[in-house]
């Protein structure tokens, strides 16, 4: 058995060894989360607008253009659950506004995957992840870690941050990808066989919205803009109960308040990057839309 | 056999947890009485269990996950693809269900080992069968050993008059159809098995190919070759009814594969890098398990009268395949659902 063991273990550390090498450098790439996170330790006492949620507020809320001091913290996938423990991570004690966006899949997905170890790693939030959430190298397949590593370190290639200074994705003119595609694949990729994340989301959000409340903070819930190749592949029911929910919600707070942008004929063809995540252009013009609605509800609440 | 009369060594044989819950399907006869001897930790079969997961873990991760992601594919949208490609997508099958159920087999009887338990064989390189008769006694043999034991004899096996011997055969292709799920397709998929076993049967040809193919010489003769690639075609128009939703949906995609573009370059080669790379580890495990074809499992004495690094570096290269050539979404194993 001895023998066994010490061989089992002579054969596995060179295994282990180079697990350990690629983890640590892995980690050591910039990346997105790691900007943020390190932004809000430092900046989160100054922060007024906060904006959370997933790509669709990543790409689309420009926090250049809000007045108050903002920052964007939202991100690719980034579901309420993770906008909470956010939230009450960095508490932001100068909190104004919270903007977050509420799409036609916020109530119906939960956060899986190889994203669960940045928050565990680099926000230092906890997840349900398992040991694979405490590990970049278990989290992403064997060969996208070597990729990763021969892009950063020996090609030299741009880190994995994709985030401007203030947190913004600032999508380019167009996607590879055209817009019939995009539209069709993310509608698809987006309906949700079932409803048994809805309940814990709705508390998520509700935990968001008491936690605005006790600082004194509104909450602008927005459906973004999306692009009609998307639209009109939504399922009916889906998107139904989307707006009925946030209906409840607007119905039980009144420090929260809603616009819905998704068929906004506003928003043209060159506004998108794909058929539900504005460019530049798109993000400029949901931007000043939302600082304009924000300047409407304050004064009428004033 | 005599019944045992402790609890403990019942209740550890009916849960033994390596092939609880696909097989190989153990008999007490075999099971039982392992159990009931001493047991002491055993480097060399340890060494040889640990071998046999590897294996196992290669086949189920890299070849039948990586096998499945266009499977699933093709099957769905026959419509979709040419002729070839649906050839492609049935080949692609066959090592799907093959890499699978005898990847789950092998981390079994791996596993068994590692406690100093020896379980059966479960599959002999059925592809590598010469005709159909071979290919049974070398494809789920544990299962197949329990039908002949249990359905097949009792009927009167073959040693009937030939009218009940194809009756019996058909009766036991069709149970074992039945044996994976109440559809159509499971029991046309014995049916059709039945059917490629009879010729044999009544020309007393079906225990002609005992051996493996070319036992002793490094490649096999034309006779050989081509009887290999016979019963694998014939297992492969199988399995398109075994892996479709309905009897309808498989002669559709039948009808859509043979067409003229099945003598046409495979679209999903040209528009998948990774389906290439799929063929490519299925030729890779075509010809390893050719190589230790001899043996319980391929790479059992693999290099083995070669130096140590060269073994070594031979096992690192299979766990490293593993990590990194695993197909991007696991997949449950097929076997579990019957």
């Amino acid at each position: 058995m001895k023998q066994f063991i010490v061989r089992v273990l002579v054969f596995a550390l060179p295994l282990f060894l180079l697990a350990i090498i690629m983890e640590i450098m892995l980690r050591n790439i910039p990346n997105d989360y790691k900007y943020k996170a390190k932004y809000l330790t430092e900046h989160s006492k100054d922060i007024e607008v906060l904006i959370l949620g997933s790509s669709h507020s990543w790409a689309g809320v420009n926090p250049y253009l809000i007045p108050e001091k903002a920052f964007n913290a939202a991100y690719g996938a980034q579901t309420f659950e993770f906008d909470l423990k956010i939230l009450k991570k960095y508490e932001f004690p100068s909190l104004r506004k919270i903007i977050i966006p509420v799409s036609y899949f916020s109530y119906f997905s939960k956060l899986e995957g190889p994203y669960l170890c940045k928050y565990s790693l680099y926000y230092k939030l906890q997840t349900d992840g398992g040991l694979k959430a405490l590990s970049e190298f278990l989290s992403h397949s064997f060969i996208g870690n070597v990729s990763r590593i021969i892009n950063y370190y020996f090609l030299k290639r741009q880190a994995e941050n994709r985030s401007n200074g203030l947190g913004q994705e600032v999508k380019k003119e167009k996607s590879p990808k055209s817009l019939e595609e995009s539209g069709i694949d993310a509608a698809l990729r987006h309906t949700y066989k079932d409803t048994k994340y809805v309940r814990q989301n709705v508390l998520f959000l509700e935990n968001i919205i008491q936690i605005a409340r006790d600082k004194n903070a509104i909450v602008i819930l927005f459906t973004p803009p999306a692009y009609m190749t998307y639209t009109e592949n939504l399922n009916a029911e889906q998107l139904k109960a989307m707006y009925q929910i946030t209906e409840y919600i607007l119905k039980k707070y009144d420090n929260c308040y809603y616009i819905d942008f998704l068929k906004d004929t506003d928003f043209t063809a060159e506004d998108f990057w794909d058929a539900d995540h504005l460019n530049a252009r798109g993000a400029d013009k949901l931007t000043r839309k939302l600082v304009s609605f924000i300047e409407n509800v304050t004064k009428r609440s004033n | 056999m005599k019944p045992t009369k402790s609890f403990i060594d019942f209740a550890a044989f009916v849960s033994f947890f390596p092939q609880l819950v696909a097989g190989p399907i153990e008999r007490a006869s075999n099971l039982l009485p392992q159990f009931e001897r001493k047991r002491k930790f055993d480097y060399h079969k340890a060494i040889d269990g640990l071998k046999q997961i590897s294996w196992g873990l290669f086949k189920k991760m890299v070849i039948a996950d990586n096998c499945a992601v266009f499977v699933n594919k093709v099957f769905a949208t026959p419509d979709a693809y040419n002729g070839s490609s649906l050839l492609l997508g049935a080949i692609f099958f066959a090592f799907q269900i093959y890499g699978d159920f005898s990847g789950y087999s092998d981390v079994a009887i791996g596993t068994a080992k590692l406690f100093d338990f020896d379980l059966m064989r479960n599959f002999a390189y059925p592809y590598f069968s010469r005709d159909i008769a071979e290919f049974w006694r070398r494809w789920h043999i544990s299962l197949s050993t329990w039908f002949r034991d249990y359905v097949y004899i009792p009927l009167g096996g073959s040693r009937v008059s030939k009218l009940k011997a194809v009756r019996n055969t058909f009766i036991i292709f069709v149970v074992s159809g039945f044996w994976h799920g109440a559809n159509w397709t499971f029991i046309f998929w014995g049916l059709l098995n039945a059917l490629y076993f009879i010729p044999l049967l009544l020309t007393g040809r079906n225990r002609k190919n005992l051996e493996i193919a070319a036992k002793g010489r490094m490649f096999p003769s034309i006779s050989e070759l081509a009887g290999m690639i016979t019963t694998f075609l014939l297992t492969l128009f199988a399995w398109i009814f075994f892996r479709a939703q309905s009897i309808q949906e498989a002669f559709k995609y039948i009808s859509r594969m043979l067409t003229k573009s099945l003598f046409t370059v495979p679209d999903i080669l040209s528009t998948s890098r990774r389906s290439t790379l799929t063929l490519l580890l299925i030729i890779v495990l075509i010809t390893i398990e050719w190589l230790g074809r001899e043996q319980d499992y391929p790479i059992r004495d693999f290099l083995k009268r070669r130096s140590k690094i060269l073994r070594w570096m031979f096992y690192y290269a299979v766990v490293l395949s593993i990590l990194a050539l695993q197909a991007p979404q696991q997949q449950v194993f097929i076997y579990f659902q019957f």
